[in-house]
Protein backbone atom coordinates (compact mmCIF):
# COMPACT_ATOMS: atom_id res chain seq x y z
CA UNK A 1 0.00 0.00 0.00
CA UNK A 2 1.47 3.52 -0.54
CA UNK A 3 2.38 5.59 1.89
CA UNK A 4 0.17 8.61 2.53
CA UNK A 5 2.73 11.88 1.54
CA UNK A 6 3.74 9.77 -2.06
CA UNK A 7 -0.61 10.05 -2.56
CA UNK A 8 -0.49 13.81 -1.93
CA UNK A 9 2.32 14.30 -3.82
CA UNK A 10 0.86 12.28 -6.99
CA UNK A 11 -2.64 14.43 -6.52
CA UNK A 12 -0.66 17.62 -6.60
CA UNK A 13 1.54 16.66 -10.11
CA UNK A 14 -1.92 16.26 -11.45
CA UNK A 15 -3.22 19.26 -10.23
CA UNK A 16 -0.56 20.61 -11.48
CA UNK A 17 -0.68 19.02 -15.04
CA UNK A 18 -4.50 19.75 -14.97
CA UNK A 19 -3.70 23.32 -14.74
CA UNK A 20 -1.89 23.56 -18.11
CA UNK A 21 -3.88 21.53 -20.30
CA UNK A 22 -6.62 23.78 -18.82
CA UNK A 23 -4.41 26.73 -19.34
CA UNK A 24 -3.97 25.72 -23.04
CA UNK A 25 -7.12 24.54 -23.56
CA UNK A 26 -8.03 27.91 -23.10
CA UNK A 27 -5.35 29.87 -25.33
CA UNK A 28 -6.52 27.33 -28.23
CA UNK A 29 -10.46 28.25 -27.46
CA UNK A 30 -9.00 31.90 -28.46
CA UNK A 31 -7.04 31.04 -31.70
CA UNK A 32 -9.42 28.74 -32.43
CA UNK A 33 -12.57 31.03 -32.29
CA UNK A 34 -10.34 33.62 -34.68
CA UNK A 35 -9.49 31.39 -36.96
CA UNK A 36 -12.71 29.66 -37.40
CA UNK A 37 -14.64 32.97 -38.07
CA UNK A 38 -11.81 33.73 -40.64
CA UNK A 39 -12.29 30.55 -42.29
CA UNK A 40 -16.31 30.86 -42.22
CA UNK A 41 -16.28 34.35 -43.96
CA UNK A 42 -13.64 33.23 -46.39
CA UNK A 43 -15.68 30.13 -47.53
CA UNK A 44 -17.86 31.60 -49.80
CA UNK A 45 -15.32 32.79 -51.45
CA UNK A 46 -13.07 29.55 -51.76
CA UNK A 47 -16.17 27.80 -52.64
CA UNK A 48 -17.90 29.52 -55.32
CA UNK A 49 -14.05 30.72 -56.75
CA UNK A 50 -13.68 27.18 -58.48
CA UNK A 51 -17.29 27.12 -60.76
CA UNK A 52 -16.04 30.71 -61.79
CA UNK A 53 -13.15 29.29 -62.87
CA UNK A 54 -14.75 26.10 -64.45
CA UNK A 55 -17.08 28.46 -66.24
CA UNK A 56 -14.49 30.46 -67.73
CA UNK A 57 -12.02 27.82 -69.19
CA UNK A 58 -14.87 26.07 -70.45
CA UNK A 59 -16.56 28.97 -71.68
CA UNK A 60 -13.05 30.01 -73.18
CA UNK A 61 -12.35 29.03 -77.07
CA UNK A 62 -9.68 26.92 -75.42
CA UNK A 63 -6.84 29.09 -74.57
CA UNK A 64 -4.09 27.56 -74.34
CA UNK A 65 -2.18 28.02 -70.56
CA UNK A 66 0.78 26.24 -69.06
CA UNK A 67 -0.83 25.64 -66.46
CA UNK A 68 -4.13 23.85 -67.76
CA UNK A 69 -1.56 21.64 -69.75
CA UNK A 70 -1.73 17.74 -69.25
CA UNK A 71 1.42 15.88 -68.97
CA UNK A 72 2.33 12.30 -68.02
CA UNK A 73 3.01 12.08 -64.73
CA UNK A 74 7.04 11.04 -64.49
CA UNK A 75 8.03 13.48 -61.78
CA UNK A 76 5.46 14.92 -58.83
CA UNK A 77 5.66 16.76 -55.78
CA UNK A 78 3.47 16.50 -52.61
CA UNK A 79 3.15 19.35 -50.21
CA UNK A 80 2.40 18.05 -46.97
CA UNK A 81 0.57 20.69 -44.29
CA UNK A 82 1.19 19.73 -40.69
CA UNK A 83 1.55 21.60 -37.19
CA UNK A 84 4.62 22.91 -35.97
CA UNK A 85 3.42 22.05 -32.26
CA UNK A 86 2.38 18.74 -30.58
CA UNK A 87 -0.12 18.03 -27.97
CA UNK A 88 -3.01 17.76 -30.87
CA UNK A 89 -4.50 14.66 -30.29
CA UNK A 90 -4.43 12.56 -33.64
CA UNK A 91 -4.43 15.67 -36.05
CA UNK A 92 -0.29 14.96 -37.52
CA UNK A 93 -0.49 11.51 -37.20
CA UNK A 94 -3.68 10.81 -39.29
CA UNK A 95 -2.42 13.16 -41.84
CA UNK A 96 0.94 11.51 -41.68
CA UNK A 97 -0.09 8.26 -42.41
CA UNK A 98 -2.29 9.42 -45.23
CA UNK A 99 0.85 11.13 -46.86
CA UNK A 100 3.13 7.25 -46.04
CA UNK A 101 0.89 6.06 -47.55
CA UNK A 102 0.26 7.95 -50.42
CA UNK A 103 3.89 8.01 -51.08
CA UNK A 104 4.44 4.59 -51.18
CA UNK A 105 1.39 3.99 -53.77
CA UNK A 106 2.87 6.83 -55.70
CA UNK A 107 6.34 6.38 -55.84
CA UNK A 108 5.91 3.04 -57.85
CA UNK A 109 5.09 4.45 -60.60
CA UNK A 110 6.88 7.83 -60.53
CA UNK A 111 9.65 10.12 -58.74
CA UNK A 112 7.79 11.56 -55.91
CA UNK A 113 9.33 14.90 -53.99
CA UNK A 114 7.82 15.90 -50.93
CA UNK A 115 7.68 20.06 -49.62
CA UNK A 116 6.97 19.66 -46.08
CA UNK A 117 5.50 22.19 -43.72
CA UNK A 118 5.73 22.20 -40.15
CA UNK A 119 7.97 20.72 -38.14
CA UNK A 120 5.99 17.47 -37.31
CA UNK A 121 6.29 16.30 -41.15
CA UNK A 122 10.14 17.41 -41.19
CA UNK A 123 10.45 14.76 -38.25
CA UNK A 124 8.41 12.18 -40.14
CA UNK A 125 10.25 12.08 -43.72
CA UNK A 126 13.18 14.13 -43.44
CA UNK A 127 14.93 10.81 -44.28
CA UNK A 128 16.72 8.88 -46.14
CA UNK A 129 14.53 7.22 -48.69
CA UNK A 130 12.15 10.63 -48.83
CA UNK A 131 13.39 12.93 -51.24
CA UNK A 132 12.60 16.39 -49.63
CA UNK A 133 12.76 19.39 -52.32
CA UNK A 134 12.12 22.09 -49.19
CA UNK A 135 11.33 22.26 -45.57
CA UNK A 136 9.28 24.78 -43.88
CA UNK A 137 9.32 24.43 -39.78
CA UNK A 138 9.73 27.69 -38.27
CA UNK A 139 6.39 29.20 -37.23
CA UNK A 140 4.37 28.22 -40.39
CA UNK A 141 1.31 29.73 -38.75
CA UNK A 142 3.19 33.31 -39.49
CA UNK A 143 3.46 33.16 -42.70
CA UNK A 144 1.99 36.03 -43.89
CA UNK A 145 -0.47 35.74 -47.39
CA UNK A 146 2.77 37.44 -49.72
CA UNK A 147 4.94 34.70 -48.23
CA UNK A 148 2.36 31.90 -49.36
CA UNK A 149 1.63 33.87 -52.79
CA UNK A 150 5.67 33.70 -52.86
CA UNK A 151 5.42 29.59 -52.87
CA UNK A 152 2.50 29.28 -54.98
CA UNK A 153 4.75 31.01 -57.33
CA UNK A 154 7.56 28.96 -56.77
CA UNK A 155 5.22 26.28 -57.45
CA UNK A 156 3.69 27.04 -60.54
CA UNK A 157 7.08 28.13 -61.70
CA UNK A 158 8.28 24.34 -60.80
CA UNK A 159 5.05 23.02 -63.14
CA UNK A 160 5.69 25.65 -66.08
CA UNK A 161 9.31 24.88 -66.46
CA UNK A 162 8.67 21.11 -66.77
CA UNK A 163 10.73 19.90 -63.36
CA UNK A 164 7.61 18.34 -62.17
CA UNK A 165 4.70 17.24 -64.19
CA UNK A 166 1.86 17.62 -61.13
CA UNK A 167 1.60 19.00 -57.73
CA UNK A 168 -0.46 17.66 -54.80
CA UNK A 169 -1.31 19.09 -51.72
CA UNK A 170 -2.10 16.98 -48.50
CA UNK A 171 -3.73 18.89 -45.77
CA UNK A 172 -6.23 19.05 -42.89
CA UNK A 173 -9.22 21.05 -43.52
CA UNK A 174 -11.85 22.13 -40.62
CA UNK A 175 -14.89 19.69 -40.82
CA UNK A 176 -15.88 20.24 -37.29
CA UNK A 177 -14.67 20.85 -33.66
CA UNK A 178 -14.41 16.82 -33.09
CA UNK A 179 -12.48 16.13 -36.02
CA UNK A 180 -10.45 17.55 -39.39
CA UNK A 181 -11.24 16.21 -42.56
CA UNK A 182 -7.50 14.98 -44.66
CA UNK A 183 -8.05 16.25 -47.96
CA UNK A 184 -5.60 15.39 -50.84
CA UNK A 185 -6.13 17.69 -54.16
CA UNK A 186 -4.72 18.03 -57.34
CA UNK A 187 -3.22 21.26 -57.41
CA UNK A 188 -1.47 21.52 -60.87
CA UNK A 189 -2.27 21.11 -63.23
CA UNK A 190 -5.66 23.21 -62.89
CA UNK A 191 -8.42 20.35 -63.62
CA UNK A 192 -11.49 21.51 -64.63
CA UNK A 193 -14.39 19.61 -63.45
CA UNK A 194 -17.09 18.99 -66.57
CA UNK A 195 -20.76 18.63 -65.07
CA UNK A 196 -21.71 15.06 -65.94
CA UNK A 197 -24.04 15.63 -68.17
CA UNK A 198 -21.52 17.85 -70.12
CA UNK A 199 -19.40 15.35 -70.46
CA UNK A 200 -20.90 14.10 -73.99
CA UNK A 201 -20.14 17.20 -75.86
CA UNK A 202 -17.52 17.92 -74.03
CA UNK A 203 -16.63 20.70 -76.45
CA UNK A 204 -19.71 22.45 -76.07
CA UNK A 205 -20.18 24.97 -73.41
CA UNK A 206 -21.42 24.92 -69.94
CA UNK A 207 -24.31 27.04 -70.32
CA UNK A 208 -26.75 27.21 -73.10
CA UNK A 209 -26.98 30.31 -74.76
CA UNK A 210 -24.48 32.14 -76.73
CA UNK A 211 -20.78 32.40 -75.65
CA UNK A 212 -20.00 34.92 -73.64
CA UNK A 213 -18.07 38.01 -74.19
CA UNK A 214 -14.97 39.00 -72.83
CA UNK A 215 -13.45 42.09 -71.55
CA UNK A 216 -10.58 42.84 -72.30
CA UNK A 217 -10.57 39.32 -73.93
CA UNK A 218 -10.60 35.81 -72.89
CA UNK A 219 -6.70 34.99 -72.85
CA UNK A 220 -5.57 38.02 -70.62
CA UNK A 221 -8.35 37.36 -68.43
CA UNK A 222 -7.59 33.62 -68.13
CA UNK A 223 -3.36 34.22 -68.18
CA UNK A 224 -4.42 36.57 -64.71
CA UNK A 225 -6.91 34.34 -63.50
CA UNK A 226 -5.52 30.92 -63.72
CA UNK A 227 -2.76 31.67 -61.08
CA UNK A 228 -4.71 34.00 -58.66
CA UNK A 229 -6.49 30.37 -58.24
CA UNK A 230 -3.46 28.65 -57.16
CA UNK A 231 -2.43 31.66 -54.58
CA UNK A 232 -6.59 31.62 -53.48
CA UNK A 233 -6.08 27.68 -53.49
CA UNK A 234 -2.77 27.98 -51.10
CA UNK A 235 -3.85 30.90 -48.86
CA UNK A 236 -7.21 28.43 -48.66
CA UNK A 237 -5.51 25.25 -47.39
CA UNK A 238 -3.10 26.87 -44.41
CA UNK A 239 -6.35 28.59 -43.23
CA UNK A 240 -8.31 25.59 -42.99
CA UNK A 241 -5.18 23.60 -41.96
CA UNK A 242 -4.50 26.66 -38.76
CA UNK A 243 -8.54 26.61 -37.73
CA UNK A 244 -8.21 22.01 -37.36
CA UNK A 245 -4.60 22.80 -35.66
CA UNK A 246 -6.61 25.09 -33.29
CA UNK A 247 -9.93 22.46 -33.02
CA UNK A 248 -7.95 19.26 -32.42
CA UNK A 249 -5.90 20.95 -29.68
CA UNK A 250 -8.67 22.32 -28.04
CA UNK A 251 -10.42 18.78 -27.89
CA UNK A 252 -7.22 17.27 -27.08
CA UNK A 253 -6.64 19.34 -23.85
CA UNK A 254 -10.23 19.25 -23.19
CA UNK A 255 -10.06 15.37 -22.99
CA UNK A 256 -6.69 15.95 -20.67
CA UNK A 257 -8.07 18.30 -18.22
CA UNK A 258 -10.71 15.89 -17.57
CA UNK A 259 -9.07 12.78 -17.57
CA UNK A 260 -6.84 15.03 -15.06
CA UNK A 261 -9.87 15.44 -12.83
CA UNK A 262 -10.93 11.60 -13.13
CA UNK A 263 -7.33 10.51 -11.84
CA UNK A 264 -7.58 13.07 -9.04
CA UNK A 265 -11.02 11.71 -8.12
CA UNK A 266 -9.58 7.88 -8.06
CA UNK A 267 -6.52 8.97 -6.39
CA UNK A 268 -8.49 11.19 -3.67
CA UNK A 269 -10.54 8.05 -2.92
CA UNK A 270 -7.74 5.89 -2.45
CA UNK A 271 -5.98 8.57 -0.21
CA UNK A 272 -9.43 9.07 2.19
CA UNK A 273 -9.05 5.22 2.44
CA UNK A 274 -5.65 4.63 3.34
CA UNK A 275 -5.95 7.63 5.98
CA UNK A 276 -9.47 6.04 7.15
CA UNK A 277 -7.72 2.86 7.54
CA UNK A 278 -4.99 4.43 9.46
CA UNK A 279 -7.30 6.14 11.83
CA UNK A 280 -9.38 3.22 12.28
CA UNK A 281 -6.35 1.23 13.31
CA UNK A 282 -5.14 3.96 15.90
CA UNK A 283 -8.27 3.93 17.37
CA UNK A 284 -8.56 0.00 17.89
CA UNK A 285 -4.94 0.23 19.53
CA UNK A 286 -6.03 2.79 22.00
CA UNK A 287 -9.59 0.96 22.66
CA UNK A 288 -7.33 -2.72 23.43
CA UNK A 289 -5.09 -0.40 25.49
CA UNK A 290 -7.90 1.29 27.34
CA UNK A 291 -9.83 -2.50 28.11
CA UNK A 292 -6.51 -4.14 28.91
CA UNK A 293 -6.04 -1.47 31.40
CA UNK A 294 -9.28 -1.73 32.97
CA UNK A 295 -9.19 -5.62 33.22
CA UNK A 296 -6.01 -5.11 35.38
CA UNK B 1 -35.91 35.58 -80.53
CA UNK B 2 -38.74 35.84 -77.73
CA UNK B 3 -37.09 35.05 -74.79
CA UNK B 4 -38.64 36.39 -70.99
CA UNK B 5 -36.17 38.26 -69.90
CA UNK B 6 -35.65 38.18 -66.23
CA UNK B 7 -36.79 41.26 -64.00
CA UNK B 8 -34.20 41.10 -61.54
CA UNK B 9 -30.21 39.99 -61.39
CA UNK B 10 -28.96 38.14 -58.60
CA UNK B 11 -25.86 39.82 -57.63
CA UNK B 12 -23.36 38.50 -55.10
CA UNK B 13 -19.73 40.16 -54.33
CA UNK B 14 -17.57 38.32 -52.62
CA UNK B 15 -14.35 39.24 -51.12
CA UNK B 16 -11.71 36.48 -49.60
CA UNK B 17 -12.42 37.73 -46.02
CA UNK B 18 -16.70 38.50 -46.45
CA UNK B 19 -19.82 37.89 -48.63
CA UNK B 20 -20.09 41.72 -49.40
CA UNK B 21 -23.33 41.59 -51.15
CA UNK B 22 -25.91 38.85 -51.95
CA UNK B 23 -29.32 40.03 -53.03
CA UNK B 24 -31.64 40.97 -56.40
CA UNK B 25 -31.04 43.58 -57.74
CA UNK B 26 -32.34 45.80 -61.02
CA UNK B 27 -28.90 47.48 -62.69
CA UNK B 28 -25.22 47.14 -61.44
CA UNK B 29 -22.50 48.95 -62.26
CA UNK B 30 -19.67 47.77 -62.59
CA UNK B 31 -15.70 49.63 -63.16
CA UNK B 32 -14.15 47.68 -65.84
CA UNK B 33 -10.69 48.26 -66.47
CA UNK B 34 -11.82 50.43 -69.76
CA UNK B 35 -14.71 52.60 -67.69
CA UNK B 36 -17.77 51.74 -66.12
CA UNK B 37 -20.01 48.89 -67.21
CA UNK B 38 -24.06 49.74 -66.65
CA UNK B 39 -25.69 46.01 -66.59
CA UNK B 40 -28.97 45.29 -66.35
CA UNK B 41 -31.15 41.90 -66.59
CA UNK B 42 -30.95 40.08 -69.13
CA UNK B 43 -27.58 41.02 -70.07
CA UNK B 44 -24.91 38.78 -72.46
CA UNK B 45 -22.86 36.64 -70.96
CA UNK B 46 -19.79 38.33 -70.29
CA UNK B 47 -16.04 37.65 -68.10
CA UNK B 48 -15.05 41.60 -67.41
CA UNK B 49 -11.89 42.00 -65.38
CA UNK B 50 -12.32 44.66 -62.87
CA UNK B 51 -10.25 47.76 -61.93
CA UNK B 52 -10.63 50.01 -59.32
CA UNK B 53 -13.50 52.27 -58.46
CA UNK B 54 -17.34 51.94 -57.51
CA UNK B 55 -19.54 49.24 -57.71
CA UNK B 56 -23.34 50.71 -57.53
CA UNK B 57 -26.40 48.75 -57.70
CA UNK B 58 -29.68 49.57 -57.46
CA UNK B 59 -32.85 47.91 -55.58
CA UNK B 60 -36.27 49.11 -56.09
CA UNK B 61 -36.19 51.56 -53.12
CA UNK B 62 -32.38 52.00 -53.05
CA UNK B 63 -29.35 52.94 -54.83
CA UNK B 64 -26.08 51.66 -52.66
CA UNK B 65 -22.41 51.33 -53.85
CA UNK B 66 -18.98 50.16 -52.42
CA UNK B 67 -15.44 50.75 -53.46
CA UNK B 68 -13.54 47.79 -54.84
CA UNK B 69 -10.47 47.55 -56.28
CA UNK B 70 -9.36 45.25 -58.95
CA UNK B 71 -11.26 41.51 -59.38
CA UNK B 72 -13.48 39.81 -61.97
CA UNK B 73 -16.94 39.19 -62.95
CA UNK B 74 -19.58 36.72 -64.58
CA UNK B 75 -22.50 38.46 -65.87
CA UNK B 76 -25.35 35.86 -66.93
CA UNK B 77 -28.90 37.05 -68.15
CA UNK B 78 -30.06 36.45 -64.70
CA UNK B 79 -26.92 37.02 -62.33
CA UNK B 80 -23.91 38.82 -61.79
CA UNK B 81 -20.64 37.30 -59.79
CA UNK B 82 -17.92 39.54 -58.81
CA UNK B 83 -14.81 38.22 -57.04
CA UNK B 84 -13.24 41.50 -55.78
CA UNK B 85 -11.54 43.02 -52.61
CA UNK B 86 -13.23 46.18 -50.88
CA UNK B 87 -10.36 49.08 -51.05
CA UNK B 88 -8.30 49.44 -48.28
CA UNK B 89 -8.72 52.76 -47.74
CA UNK B 90 -12.66 52.98 -47.52
CA UNK B 91 -12.28 50.07 -45.23
CA UNK B 92 -13.97 52.46 -42.25
CA UNK B 93 -16.48 53.98 -44.33
CA UNK B 94 -19.62 52.40 -44.39
CA UNK B 95 -21.35 52.19 -47.73
CA UNK B 96 -24.13 54.25 -48.33
CA UNK B 97 -27.97 52.35 -48.13
CA UNK B 98 -26.49 49.39 -46.30
CA UNK B 99 -28.10 47.56 -43.13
Amino acid sequence: MPALIDLRRRIKSVKNTQQITQAMKTVSTAKFKKAQREVLQARPYWKTFPDFLRDAVSLSVRVPHPLLEKRAEEKALLVIITSDKGLCGAFNSNLLAAAQEFYEEKSKVCELKLILFGKKAHQQFNRSPYKVERTYTDQIQKLLEEDLNDLSRFLMQQYIFCRTDAIYVLSNEFKSILAPRIVLLKLLPIEIAHDREDQKNDEMPVTAGPLPDWEPGASPILHTLLPKYVEMQFVHFFAESIAAEHAARMMAMDNATKNAEDLIDDLTLVLNKIRQASITKELLEIMTAVEALAKK
Amino acid sequence: MSKDLPATLKLKVISPTDLLVDEEVLEVSLPSLEGYLGIFPGHRPLFVALGRGLLAYKRSDKHSELSIQGGYAEVLPDHVLVFTERAKDEKSQPTEGQG
